[in-house]
C-alpha cells in the first residue's frame, strides 16, 4: 500500500520532471531560430560588430575638443560658442515635455477611471477606453508627430500634442491598473452614503490612488523630457531639429556640446524629480 | 443633527481651531502652488505657439487625411513590409539580448555590495546616466554615422541606450538582494565570485528575466520609428510614405505594425506572468 | 415605518436571503442575530440598496424603495446611513472629511473635488464627532485611529447624513470588549435621543439582550424568530445558532456586553 503510493509519487515526479525538460528544450529551440533567423535579417556578422564598435569609439573621439589648460576660456567658449541659442532650444523642449505632461496626465486621469473594471460596470465603456488607451500607447510619439506635423504644421505644437496623445495611452492604463487594485470597502463606505459616481470617484479612489499616479506621472515626466529632444528629428520643435543638423553635417564638437547640455539637463531634471517623488509620497497634503 | 447657526459654528471653531478654518497661511500656501502651476502652463502653451485656432484647423486637415487612409492599400509593396517589419522585430530582439548579457556583468560591477570600491561603481553609474540620458534615437543617428544605414545601427542604439537603463536597474536589483543568503555563502567560506554566483544571481535572475521581457516588449515599439532616421526597420517606410502624403499606404502600414506589437505585447505578459511571476519596477513600467 | 415584504437574494444557485418579512416601526432598536453566513448583512446592504434584490419589496413611509434610481436611489441611500464592520472609512483622509462623506449629497460637484466644505457644514461634522467624543481628533488621518475610534468616525458620518435609519452591520465584530460597548452605546443613545430606527446585526446574543427592544432571528436566509429578547428559548436559540448554542463559551463577542 504505502511502497504504492511511493512508485506513484515516483512516477508523476518523473513526469513533471520531463514535462518540464521538454518545455526549457522547446523554450531553447524557439529562441536559438529566432536569434538565428533575426541575425540574418538584421544583417548581424562579427565582423560587422568588430569594426563597428572600433569606429564607434573613433567617432566619440573625434566629438571631443581640444582643451588646453592654458587657453581653456576660450577653448570652451569656442566648444560652446552657440551656448545661448541651444540653451533656448532646451528651454523649449524642457516646456514641451512639461506641457506634453500635463495634457497627458489630464486625459489619461479622466479615462483611467472609464477603463477600471471594478468602477464601470458596463463593459463596453471600459472595453472601448481600454482599448483607446492601448492603441495611443502603442503608436509611438514620433508617429504621431510625422501625422501632426503635416496637419498643424511645423513647430512644437504638433509635438506637444504628438507626446501629449502617447503619454495619454501609456498613464491612463497604468492609472487604470492602479484604480483597479482599490479595496471595495473604501467604495461602499463611500457609496453607502448616497454619493454621486464622481464623488465615490473623489472619495472612495482618489485619495487612494493618487501618491501611484504622482509617482508615474513624475517618471513619465522624465521620459517625456528625453522624448522632446527627439521629436524636433521630424520638424516637431525643441532641441532635435538642431541636433540631427549637427550629426547629418559631423559638426563634431557641436554634437558633443548639444548632448553634454542635454544630458546634463536631463539628470537635473532626473534628480527634481526624484525628490519631488520623494517628498510628495510622504507628505500628508496628497489627498 | 441640525445645521448649526453661525454663533454656533464661531464656538466650534474657538473650541476646534482648524477644523471649519484651515490656517490661512496653508490656505493661501496651496492655492498659490495651484495658481502657480496653471499660469506656468499657460504661459509655456503660448510660448510654444500653442491657440485653440491651430488646433481646430489642425484637427480638421486630420479629418481629410483620415479620410484620404481608406481604403488601405500596399500598392505592390507587401513583401517589402512584411520583411521591413522583421527587421524591426530583429533588431529588438537583437538589441534587447545584446544588452541583457551587457547589463549582467556590468550590473554586478556597478552593486554596491558587491563592488566595495566606491570609484569603480560611481563611474560606471555616472557613464550609465550619460547613455541614458539620451535617447536610442539619437543613438541611432550616431550609428547611422557610424556604420551606415541598415538594421545594424538599429540593433547597436538599442543595446546601448538598453544597457544603460538595464544595468542601472540590474545593479539596483543586486543591491536590494536579501544578505541572509549571502551570509549563508561566506559562512560556508565561499569567495566573493561564489557568493555573486551562488546568493545573489538565483535571487536576482528573475528580476532580470522579467525585465528583459518587458524591455523587448518596449523596444519593439521604440524599432518601429528607428528607421525614421534610417536605422532599419518599418519606420522607414512609414516617415517616407507620409512625407509624400501617400495615406491609404500609411493607413495599411499602421495596420501592420499594430497586430504585431500587440502580438509581442501579449507574448512578453504571458511569460512574464506564467514563466516568472515578477513584474518590472514601476520605473520600467512607465517607459 | 420599514415594511419589507417577500425580500430575497440569490447568487447563481446560492440563496443568501429567501422570503423574508419584517416590519420596523419608527425608533425601535432591532437586533438582527444570527450564524455569519445566515443572511443578516445581506438583508441590511438590501435596504440600502449596496445589493439588489431579486424578489421582494422594501417600502419606507410609503416610498417603494426597491424601484428607486439615480438620485432617487442616492437620496435613499442618505437616509438609511450604513456602519460596517471594518469601519469603511478613508484611510488617507482626515477624520472630519471622512465624516464630510456622509455631507456629500448635499454639497455641490466642485465643492467636492476641491474638498471645500461650507464652515455650516464642517461645523456639523465637528458637532457630530463632539457627541461621539471624537472632535479633539478632528484633524488626524483616519488609520491614526484605534478600531473602536473608528467606528466612532463612522457613526458621526451616519447622523450627520441626518438619516432615518441607521443599518449597522455587525459594527462591533472587530472590536475589543471596552470599545465595544462604547460603539454599541452611542447608537444606544441616538436611539434614544434622536429617535432614530436602529437595525443592528450582531453575532452574540448577549449584546443583543443588553441593547435591543425586539429579536429578529435568521437562520439560512429565512426569517426564525421575531419578538421581545425575552421570547428567546432554548430551542429557538438553538435553531437560530445551530450547533454553536451547544457551546456557549465558543461565541465571540459574549463578553463584551
Amino acid at each position: 500500500m504505502s511502497s504504492d503510493a511511493v512508485r506513484l509519487f515516483e512516477t508523476r515526479r518523473a513526469e513533471q520532471i520531463a514535462a518540464r525538460r521538454r518545455q526549457t528544450a522547446l523554450f531553447g529551440v524557439v529562441f536559438l531560430a529566432a536569434f538565428a533567423v533575426s541575425v540574418v535579417v538584421g544583417e548581424v556578422s562579427l565582423e560587422r560588430l568588430a569594426t563597428g564598435l572600433p569606429r564607434f569609439f573613433a567617432y566619440i573621439e573625434r566629438t571631443l575638443p581640444t582643451l588646453s589648460l592654458a587657453t581653456l576660456g576660450a577653448d570652451l567658449g569656442r566648444w560652446f560658442w552657440n551656448f545661448e541659442g541651444w540653451l533656448r532650444l532646451l528651454f523649449d523642449t524642457i516646456l514641451i515635455a512639461f506641457v506634453a505632461t500635463t495634457l497627458g496626465v489630464i486625459g489619461g486621469f479622466l479615462l483611467s477611471f472609464a477603463a477600471a473594471k471594478n468602477l464601470v460596470a458596463n463593459p463596453w465603456i471600459h472595453h472601448g477606453a481600454r482599448r483607446f488607451l492601448e492603441l495611443m500607447r502603442t503608436v509611438p510619439e514620433l508617429v504621431f508627430a510625422l501625422f501632426f506635423v503635416f496637419a498643424f504644421g511645423l513647430g512644437p505644437m504638433a509635438g506637444v500634442l504628438a507626446i501629449a496623445l502617447h503619454t495619454l495611452g501609456v498613464l491612463g492604463k497604468l492609472f487604470a491598473e492602479i484604480n483597479e487594485n482599490v479595496t471595495a470597502k473604501s467604495l461602499d463606505g463611500v457609496v453607502a452614503a448616497g454619493a454621486s459616481f464622481d464623488q465615490v470617484i473623489r472619495f472612495g479612489v482618489v485619495p487612494q490612488v493618487l501618491p501611484g499616479f504622482v509617482s508615474y506621472t513624475l517618471l513619465r515626466f522624465e521620459i517625456n523630457v528625453r522624448s522632446a529632444s527627439v521629436i524636433g528629428f521630424v520638424g516637431a520643435g525643441g532641441i532635435g531639429q538642431e541636433l540631427m543638423f549637427v550629426i547629418n553635417q559631423f559638426i563634431y564638437t557641436d554634437i558633443s556640446a548639444i548632448l553634454l547640455m542635454l544630458i546634463v539637463t536631463v539628470a537635473l531634471i532626473d534628480l527634481g524629480c526624484e525628490k519631488l517623488r520623494h517628498r510628495l509620497i510622504g507628505q500628508e497634503s496628497l489627498k | 443633527m441640525s445645521r448649526p447657526d453661525s454663533t454656533r459654528i464661531a464656538a466650534l471653531a474657538a473650541r476646534y481651531p482648524g477644523t471649519i478654518y484651515a490656517p490661512p497661511g496653508q490656505l493661501w500656501g496651496r492655492r498659490a502652488v495651484v495658481a502657480g502651476f496653471f499660469v506656468a502652463f499657460l504661459w509655456a502653451s503660448d510660448h510654444l505657439g500653442m491657440s485653440f485656432a491651430r488646433l481646430l484647423q489642425g484637427l480638421q486637415d486630420l479629418g481629410i487625411v483620415a479620410s484620404m487612409m481608406v481604403p488601405p492599400t500596399s500598392a505592390g509593396f507587401f513583401w517589402d513590409y512584411v520583411h521591413a517589419l522583421g527587421e524591426t522585430l530583429a533588431m529588438a530582439f537583437l538589441g534587447t539580448l545584446l544588452a541583457s548579457l551587457a547589463s549582467i556583468p556590468l550590473g554586478f560591477l556597478g552593486a554596491r555590495n558587491v563592488v566595495a570600491n566606491p570609484v569603480i561603481h560611481f563611474g560606471l553609474r555616472r557613464v550609465l546616466d550619460v547613455i541614458r540620458g539620451v535617447d536610442s534615437l539619437v543613438w541611432a543617428l550616431i550609428f547611422v554615422s557610424v556604420v551606415g544605414l541598415g538594421p545594424f545601427a538599429g540593433i547597436l542604439a538599442i543595446a546601448l541606450n538598453d544597457t544603460g537603463v538595464l544595468a542601472k536597474m540590474y545593479a539596483e536589483a543586486i543591491e536590494g538582494a536579501d544578505r541572509k543568503a549571502s551570509e549563508g555563502v561566506a559562512a560556508a567560506g565561499g569567495s566573493k565570485a561564489d557568493i555573486a554566483r551562488l546568493a545573489i544571481f538565483p535571487q536576482v535572475f528573475p528580476v532580470f528575466l522579467s525585465n528583459s521581457l518587458y524591455f523587448f516588449e518596449a523596444n519593439t515599439r521604440s524599432a518601429t520609428i528607428l528607421g525614421v532616421v534610417g536605422a532599419g526597420g518599418i519606420g522607414f517606410f512609414l516617415a517616407d510614405r507620409i512625407r509624400v502624403n501617400a495615406w491609404s499606404d500609411v493607413c495599411f502600414i499602421i495596420l501592420l505594425i499594430l497586430p504585431t506589437v500587440a502580438l509581442i505585447d501579449y507574448l512578453s505578459r504571458f511569460l512574464r506572468e506564467r514563466a516568472i511571476g515578477v513584474e518590472p519596477p514601476a520605473e520600467a513600467l512607465s517607459r | 415605518m420599514l415594511e419589507i415584504r417577500d425580500l430575497g437574494r440569490t447568487y447563481g444557485p446560492v440563496t443568501a436571503l429567501a422570503g423574508l418579512d419584517l416590519t420596523v416601526r419608527k425608533g425601535e432598536f432591532v437586533g438582527i442575530i444570527g450564524r455569519s453566513g445566515a443572511g443578516k448583512s445581506t438583508l441590511l446592504r438590501l435596504i440600502n440598496r449596496l445589493v439588489e434584490p431579486t424578489s421582494g419589496r422594501i417600502v419606507f413611509d410609503g416610498l417603494d424603495v426597491t424601484a428607486l434610481r439615480g438620485a432617487e436611489l442616492r437620496a435613499w441611500r442618505r437616509r438609511a446611513a450604513m456602519i460596517f464592520q471594518q469601519f469603511h472609512l478613508i484611510d488617507r483622509l482626515d477624520v472630519i472629511t471622512n465624516v464630510l462623506v456622509g455631507r456629500l449629497s448635499q454639497v455641490g460637484r466642485l465643492r467636492t473635488w476641491l474638498l471645500a466644505f461650507p464652515p455650516a457644514e464642517r461645523a456639523m461634522a465637528v458637532e457630530a464627532l463632539e457627541r461621539l467624543d471624537m472632535a479633539e481628533r478632528a484633524l488626524q488621518r483616519a488609520d491614526r485611529l484605534s478600531g473602536g475610534q473608528q467606528q466612532r468616525v463612522a457613526i458621526a458620518r451616519a447622523l450627520v447624513q441626518e438619516p432615518d435609519l441607521i443599518l449597522a452591520d455587525e459594527p462591533i465584530a472587530s472590536l475589543d470588549p471596552l470599545s465595544a460597548r462604547q460603539v454599541m452605546e452611542a447608537l444606544a443613545r441616538i436611539n434614544r435621543e434622536d429617535g432614530l430606527t436602529v437595525l443592528c446585526n450582531l453575532h452574540a446574543l448577549d449584546v443583543a439582550r443588553t441593547y435591543c427592544s425586539r429579536v429578529v432571528g435568521i437562520a439560512e436566509g429565512r426569517l426564525v424568530f421575531d419578538g421581545p429578547v425575552t421570547g428567546l428559548d432554548e430551542a429557538t436559540i438553538r435553531r437560530i445558532y445551530g450547533d454553536e448554542a451547544a457551546i456557549p463559551k465558543d461565541a465571540p463577542q459574549d463578553a463584551a456586553a
